[in-house]
């Protein structure tokens, strides 16, 4: 024991003696986080709108929506940049599905149209501008995602419901309520949209039309709330930044190789276990004061809501333990130190990408997101989103956290079995 | 006065440390091959050999720092290992290579291998004071090991061997590359420790000097071999009144051995450290020597090299290894 805390104290004195180091591992993230989100929040929102990655899959429940449903899936289908998914198994998709889909993160967003929507519309009272109550398409929407990947959808639903349900009632002041729909739409789709209106009937009063959207979430996912660029970002580049702490790792390991301090080690009546632990403990805590700098900038700087603040602190300790396991096991693999951290810097970086720290990963293709699945940040990144956007306890994030926990026995036990003394 | 001749009995209380048949390979190279020593509880025991003889390896062993490849080293009535604990205690080490944390001051550094070796609180806060004394670094003791001249980081690195007090203090070469200051220094530590606190030493050099004052016993070692090991004192009589080596063609060497041995004012003739030369022994190598030419050129004999060997410990070591300590 006192010999772990030895080993501790003298990492502890050998990390402060070279602050440089330890602020640019505390505000690489940072920086990462306040870049990403400031210049490439626009580019992300147009690549999704555009639909430049990949046509954004939306699951549908037509239900007894009927016919009037079936036309405005047919024209959102045809849309650049959405494919509609209306089947699962070979069934088609009911209500319930298409929440269950989008509450277990399968689609980001999914659309119910409610039953009797054809019905509706041919209802008289409607024909003879009576008032009746409206009924409402839902858009259900994980919280997990942002805006830029949903808006495009929500406003194609609108202009396209507009369209259809306009047609039938003939046009009437239609063309004006698109307008104000469509307004948030990228020139590209409006244009496309507009181009295939039929270009007659104008303005007759206001489009009180009897269909309206509703932006819901799925049931049992319980806030609200729709993460912005800083939200998303500040979880995955949290994860990320964590995990350079490899690098500082690799350089310590190896200067006390090369120091021959190491031979004096060896002389010494000392375990491995000790020296081994030492070379975790402070850089696990200096993980851990990462973590609070940057939820305490996304908090104060950008009004990041944390959630469940235990389980912020479960996932954050678990993440943690991942990283300097990894730092410990590449250490051991490597065999120079500029191999070692050239080593962390490619690994860190290629499994952030592929763990959804740059992209979110239901952009990606689904291959990709299969990979995607054996790296850390994946499993940790949605453990924060559970917690952060989801609003989810405890039980919301055992299973991420325990896989976690499954990476960081594996990784340090690599470390303890390749760990050498010079 | 060679290695196979020297005590070997079985662990009595006065052994301090025992290497038995050790031997040492990296890869095809064997650094240590088949070292059999014995140091006696209380003496200074001296390794002496040139550059790659073996020395850091074989002492490196004797302090647990890796395993041999064969054969068996105990310190006391312990078995030494890498992973037992209670013998390593015993022992301190100050090794070839200055094993500090530059980043760190010479305190931060003594309180760390100190709390290593078991030592806390007033213990250690005592011990560290008193090694910084010892080697002369009180004043020092709160600026970086880095920023220390060579001398003081060796004064530090021999600092942090003894805080623990062990019983046993393995040097390896712990005076090379240091001013006249520090070496003096360190050799007075060293000499006090020995005389005053009975601590066995174990002390590497290539430094002759060093080994004939301090050392109680020095084993000469080459090429992984002990090549002969007793007292200083006994090592240099062995010289006799000198030895002349000589070179000479192996084809010659039976010719040579006969006219010089017949000569008055040579005691032996007997092989050199190869198959090229001889040590003559004379009980004055000077006088023999004009002899010793005179007898090779009225045989016609060939003679490439001529050494006096002085009755010094350098002498000793030419005699068996051929080499000069400092090359
Ligand atoms: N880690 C190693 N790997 C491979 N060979 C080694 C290693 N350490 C030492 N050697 C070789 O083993 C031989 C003995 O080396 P060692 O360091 O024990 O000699 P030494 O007597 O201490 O020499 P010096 O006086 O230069 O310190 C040398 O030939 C050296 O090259
Ligand atoms: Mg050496």
């Amino acid at each position: 024991m006192r010999v772990t805390l030895a080993f501790t104290i003298k990492e502890f004195l050998l990390l402060l003696r070279d602050p440089g180091g330890l602020f640019v591992l505390f505000m690489m993230p940072v920086m990462f986080m306040v870049v990403f989100s400031l210049a490439l929040g626009g580019l992300f929102e147009e690549g999704a709108a555009r639909g430049s990655a990949r046509a954004l899959e939306v699951p549908v429940a037509i239900g007894g929506a009927g016919e009037v449903a079936e036309q405005v899936v047919e024209q959102l289908d045809a849309t650049q940049g959405l494919a509609m998914v209306l089947e699962h198994d070979g069934q088609p998709l009911t209500a319930d599905q298409v929440a269950q889909l989008v509450a277990d993160g399968e689609y980001p967003v999914g659309v119910v149209f409610p039953a009797g929507l054809t019905a509706l519309l041919e209802d008289p009272r409607i024909l003879t501008g009576e008032q009746v109550k409206p009924l409402e398409v839902d858009v259900i929407v994980d919280p997990a995602t942002t805006a830029q990947v949903t808006g495009p959808l929500e406003g194609a639903l609108s202009a396209v419901l507009q369209q259809v349900v306009g047609r039938r009632l003939g046009e009437a002041g239609a063309a004006a309520w698109f307008e104000q729909v469509a307004a948030g739409l990228p020139a590209e789709i409006r244009a496309q949209l507009a181009a295939s209106m039929q270009p007659d009937g104008q303005d007759e009063g206001e489009g009180a039309l009897p269909v309206t959207t509703r932006r819901r979430v799925p049931p049992g996912v319980e806030r609200e709330q729709f993460p912005d660029q800083f939200q998303q970002n500040a979880a995955g580049y949290t994860v990320m930044g964590v995990f350079f702490i490899a690098t500082v790792m690799i350089e310590s390991i190896f200067r006390e190789r090369r120091s021959g301090a190491m031979r004096r080690l060896r002389a010494a009546p000392v375990g491995r276990a000790p020296i081994v632990i030492s070379k975790l403990a402070p850089f696990y805590v200096v993980n851990l004061i990462q973590i609070v700098i940057m939820f305490a900038i996304a908090r104060l700087a950008f009004g990041l809501d944390l959630g469940f603040i235990p389980a912020v602190v479960v996932v954050s300790a678990a993440l943690a333990l991942v990283a300097t396991g990894l730092g410990i096991a590449l250490a051991g693999v490597a065999r120079s130190e500029t191999q070692g951290t050239g080593l962390a810097v490619i690994v860190v970086l290629t499994t952030s990408a592929l763990g959804g720290v740059m992209v979110p990963r239901f952009i990606m293709p689904e291959a990709m997101q299969q990979i995607g699945n054996i790296t850390p940040q994946a499993w940790a990144i949605e453990a924060y989103q559970d917690v952060l956007v989801r609003g989810q306890g405890l039980s919301g994030i055992w299973l991420e956290a325990g896989v976690l926990l499954i990476f960081a026995a594996v990784f340090t036990a690599v470390g303890v079995w390749r760990f050498r003394f010079d | 006065m060679l290695a196979e001749t020297a005590p070997v009995s079985s662990a009595d209380n006065g052994t301090q440390l025992r290497a038995g048949g050790v031997v040492h390979r990296y890869g095809d190279l064997t650094a240590v091959d088949d070292v059999t020593l014995e140091v006696r509880r209380g003496e200074v025991f001296g390794l002496l050999g040139p550059n790659g003889a073996g020395k850091s390896t074989l002492i490196s062993i004797c302090s647990g720092m890796f395993e041999p490849t064969a054969g068996l080293v105990t310190v006391g009535d312990r078995q030494l290992s890498p992973t037992t604990r209670a013998a390593k205690r015993r022992i301190g080490v100050v090794p070839q290579d200055i094993a500090l944390y530059e980043k760190l001051s010479g305190r931060q550094n003594l309180r760390f291998f100190g709390r290593v070796y078991g030592l806390g609180g007033r213990r250690l806060r005592e011990r560290v004071e008193a090694v910084l004394e010892v080697v002369g670094l009180s004043d020092r003791g709160n600026d970086q090991a880095g920023t220390y001249s060579g001398g003081m980081q060796r004064r530090l690195n021999l600092a942090a061997g003894l805080l623990h007090e062990p019983e046993l203090l393995i040097l390896d070469e712990p005076t090379v590359g240091v001013d006249p200051q520090s070496r003096n220094h360190i050799f007075d530590n060293v000499e006090r420790l020995n005389r005053d606190q009975g601590v066995t030493i174990v002390y590497t050099t290539h430094y002759m000097e060093e080994a004939e004052r301090l050392c109680d016993r020095v084993a000469i070692i080459d090429h992984g071999k002990i090549v002969a090991l007793d007292s200083p004192r006994a090592l240099i009589e062995s010289l006799g009144g000198g030895v002349i080596q000589i070179g000479i063609d192996p084809a010659q060497r039976a010719q040579v051995t006969e006219s010089l041995s017949s000569l008055a004012s040579v005691q032996a003739v007997g092989p050199g450290p190869d198959e090229k030369s001889l040590n003559i022994e004379a009980s004055s190598a000077r006088h023999a020597l004009v002899d010793v030419m005179q007898a090779m050129n009225a045989a016609a004999l060939e003679v490439e090299t001529v050494r006096i060997l002085e009755p010094n410990l350098e002498s000793v070591f030419l005699r068996y290894t051929g080499r000069s300590l400092r090359d």
